[in-house]
C-alpha cells in the first residue's frame, strides 16, 4: 500500500509517498522524480515493487506537494533539500533511482554523500556537452506555462505533455498536466539550473553500483550510448515509454531494477 | 495580527477510507496562554478551495491561543479520493469522526462552509463530548421539493477529460466564473495563488462530483438543523451564493447568532488577502464568548 506523508526540513516541508514491505532487509530505495512530475509518477513502480523494498519518493521542493522555494541558486540546493528530507526521515543508507532531472539529481547527490547513495538506477542518464545544455536551456526554458487569465497557458501545457509523449492514456494525461501546472514555478526553477550542471563530470565520480536505463523514444535515448561508455561497468536496461518510462512500462522498470538490486547485494 | 505568526504544517490523518489531508496551527510556546489556550478549532474546507483560504485565518487564530486544524473532505483538496460505495453525510461525518478520534480533538469550536456546513450540522448533531460551538457559513437550506426534483433529475454525468485538451481551458473558465460570483470585482488579471488552487482542486475532481451533490439533495437538512443545540454562529456575506438561505439558516437553528459580511466574504475577495483579520474578528468574537471553562 502506497501511502503519503510530510517530513519537516529547515527549508519547508517536503511531501512524499512511501511503501514498505514487510520483513524486508534491504536498503530503503528512494525515488527522485523528473521535471515536472511529482511523487506520483513512481506509484506504479513502486506497486511492482512494495513486496521486496521500503521506498521513499520524494517531491522536489517546488513540485507536487513539497514547499516552493522562493529561489534555487544551483542543483546543490535541491541535494541538500532532498538529503535534510531523508535525515528527517532517518535514512542514511539507501539505494536510490532517478529519473531524468531525478538522475541529475542522483549522481550529484551520490558523489556529495558517496557513503550514503549505495546504489544507483538512473532513467535517461544525460552526459551532454555544453553546446546541448544550450540547446535544451533554449527548448525547456521558456515559461510557456506561467498562469494567465485567458487559460491559454493550460492548453499548451496540454500539448507539451502530449509532444513529450505523454498522451498514452488520458489519465496519464492529465495527472501530468495537473503536476506541470502546480509545478509552473519549479519547473522554471529546475529548468534554470539544471541544464548549469555537469552531469557528466558527476556521472563519471560515482563509485556505486550502477544501473542505467532508457526507452528508445525518450528524448534523452541519443546520449544513452555515453552513459553506457562512461561507466563501462554499469548495468543497462531499454525499456519502453518515451518519456514516461515509470507509468508505461513499470513491469520492465521493476523486473530490471529487481536484477541489478539483487545482483549487487 | 501580529507580525510573528505561528507557521501552518501541512499532514495526513489515517481513517479506514483512507488519508485526510490537513493544516494546523499550533500556538507558539513563547505566546502568552489566554483563557482560549488548550481550545482546537477545526475547519471543514469548502470542497473547490482546500485549505488554501485559510492561509491566513490558521496562524492568526494560533497566534490568538487556538490550536487550529483545516481538513479537507475525503475526495477533495488533498485528501484521497472517495472509494467504496455512495457516499451521503453521514458517512463523511463518520470518516471526520476517525479524523478528530486520531487527532485527539473534540473539537471545541467546528467551522464549516457551503457544503462542509451539512456536514457540520451532521457532526453537531452527534452531540460528541467536548464539542462546544458551530459555525455554518453559506450553507445550503435547500427546500425539499427541490431536493426532491434533484434526485429525481438524476445525477449528471461528470466533466469528461477531453484527449484534445480542451477541459483543461473549460474548467479554468469555471473556476473563474464561480470566483467571479463570490467575488464580482476579481480582475483576470495574472491569477494567484488561490485561482490556481481552486482550478487545480477542480480538475482534481471534475468539479463538483455529481455524487457530491446527490449526497447533498438525500440529507434532509430541514430537519436536522433545529435539533442543534451548541451555540452556533451562522455567517454569509452580500456576494455568496447561499445569501438566499441565510436568514432561514438562522431562523431554524434556536438560539443562533448571526453574521452577515457586507459585500465580499473577506476570504473570497482573492486580491485583498488582508481582509483576513475581518474574517478572524467574527470568529474571536464568538468563541471568545462561548468557550469558556
Amino acid at each position: 500500500m502506497i501511502k503519503k506523508a510530510y517530513v519537516d526540513t529547515s527549508l519547508g516541508q517536503i511531501h512524499y509517498r512511501y511503501s514498505k514491505a514487510e520483513g524486508s532487509k534491504s536498503l530503503p530505495l528512494v525515488l527522485l522524480h523528473k521535471t515536472a512530475s511529482s511523487s506520483r509518477m513512481f506509484e506504479k513502480v513502486m506497486l511492482q515493487l512494495q513486496d521486496q523494498y521500503n521506498m521513499f519518493a520524494l517531491d522536489t521542493p517546488g513540485f507536487g506537494e513539497s514547499y516552493q522555494p522562493e529561489h534555487v541558486p544551483d542543483t546543490n540546493y535541491y541535494i541538500d533539500a532532498l538529503l535534510a528530507a531523508l535525515d528527517g526521515l532517518g535514512i542514511q543508507e539507501f539505494n536510490l533511482l532517478g529519473h531524468h532531472t531525478g538522475a541529475n539529481f542522483g549522481v550529484e547527490m551520490a558523489v556529495k554523500v558517496p557513503g550514503r547513495v549505495k546504489r544507483m538506477i538512473l532513467i535517461g542518464p544525460s552526459i551532454l556537452t555544453i553546446e546541448e545544455r544550450d540547446h535544451y536551456r533554449t527548448v525547456f526554458g521558456p515559461a510557456f506555462n506561467k498562469p494567465v487569465a485567458d487559460g491559454s497557458h493550460l492548453q499548451k501545457t496540454w500539448d507539451y505533455i502530449a509532444k513529450m509523449g505523454g498522451s498514452s492514456s488520458v489519465e496519464l494525461h492529465q495527472r501530468e498536466a495537473i503536476d506541470h501546472i502546480q509545478a509552473w514555478r519549479g519547473r522554471n526553477q529546475a529548468y534554470t539550473v539544471v541544464w548549469d550542471q555537469d552531469f557528466g563530470d558527476y556521472y563519471r565520480r560515482v563509485t556505486c553500483p550502477m544501473q542505467v536505463m532508457c526507452a528508445t523514444d525518450d528524448v534523452l535515448w541519443p546520449y544513452f550510448d555515453r552513459a553506457l561508455k562512461a561507466q563501462p561497468k554499469a548495468h543497462s536496461a531499454v525499456i519502453a515509454g518515451a518519456n514516461f518510462e515509470p507509468d508505461i512500462d513499470p513491469a520492465g522498470i521493476a523486473t530490471a531494477a529487481r536484477t541489478f538490486l539483487d545482483a549487487t547485494l | 495580527m501580529s507580525n510573528i505568526l505561528p507557521k501552518i504544517s501541512k499532514g495526513y490523518v489515517e481513517t479506514d477510507r483512507g488519508l485526510i489531508h490537513i493544516q494546523q496551527s499550533i500556538p507558539l510556546h513563547s505566546q502568552p496562554r489566554q483563557s482560549v489556550a488548550d481550545k482546537t478549532l477545526v475547519f471543514i474546507n469548502i470542497t473547490s478551495f482546500g485549505g488554501v483560504l485559510l492561509d491566513r485565518v490558521l496562524p492568526a487564530l494560533a497566534g490568538l491561543g487556538y490550536r487550529t486544524i483545516a481538513a479537507d473532505m475525503m475526495g477533495y483538496g488533498r485528501s484521497d479520493k472517495r472509494s467504496g460505495s455512495t457516499w451521503y453525510i453521514e458517512t463523511w461525518a463518520d470518516n471526520m469522526e476517525q479524523v478528530f478520534d486520531q487527532l485527539g480533538v473534540a473539537p471545541d469550536g467546528l467551522i464549516c462552509g457551503h457544503f462542509a456546513a451539512l456536514l457540520g450540522v451532521e457532526l453537531a448533531l452527534r452531540q460528541r463530548p467536548g464539542m462546544k460551538a458551530l459555525v455554518l457559513e453559506g450553507m445550503p437550506f435547500i427546500p425539499p421539493e427541490t431536493r426532491k426534483a434533484n434526485l429525481a433529475g438524476g445525477t449528471p454525468p461528470p466533466m469528461i477529460w477531453d484527449e484534445a485538451g480542451s477541459h483543461a481551458v473549460e474548467y479554468w473558465k469555471t473556476a473563474y466564473k464561480l470566483m467571479k460570483i463570490l467575488d464580482p470585482d476579481l480582475q483576470l488579471g495574472v491569477p494567484n495563488q488561490k485561482v490556481r488552487e481552486a482550478y487545480i482542486a477542480y480538475q482534481e475532481v471534475r468539479c463538483f462530483e455529481p455524487s457530491t451533490m446527490e449526497a447533498a439533495a438525500s440529507y434532509e437538512i430541514e430537519k436536522k438543523v433545529s435539533q442543534i443545540t451548541l451555540p452556533t454562529l451562522v455567517m454569509c456575506s452580500d456576494t455568496d451564493w447561499n445569501l438566499k438561505y441565510h436568514d432561514q439558516v438562522k431562523a431554524a437553528i434556536p438560539n443562533s447568532r448571526e453574521h452577515r459580511f457586507k459585500g465580499i466574504h473577506p476570504l473570497h475577495e482573492l486580491s485583498r488577502p488582508d481582509r483576513a483579520h475581518e474574517y478572524v474578528e467574527q470568529l474571536q468574537q464568538f468563541f471568545s464568548e462561548v468557550l469558556t471553562d
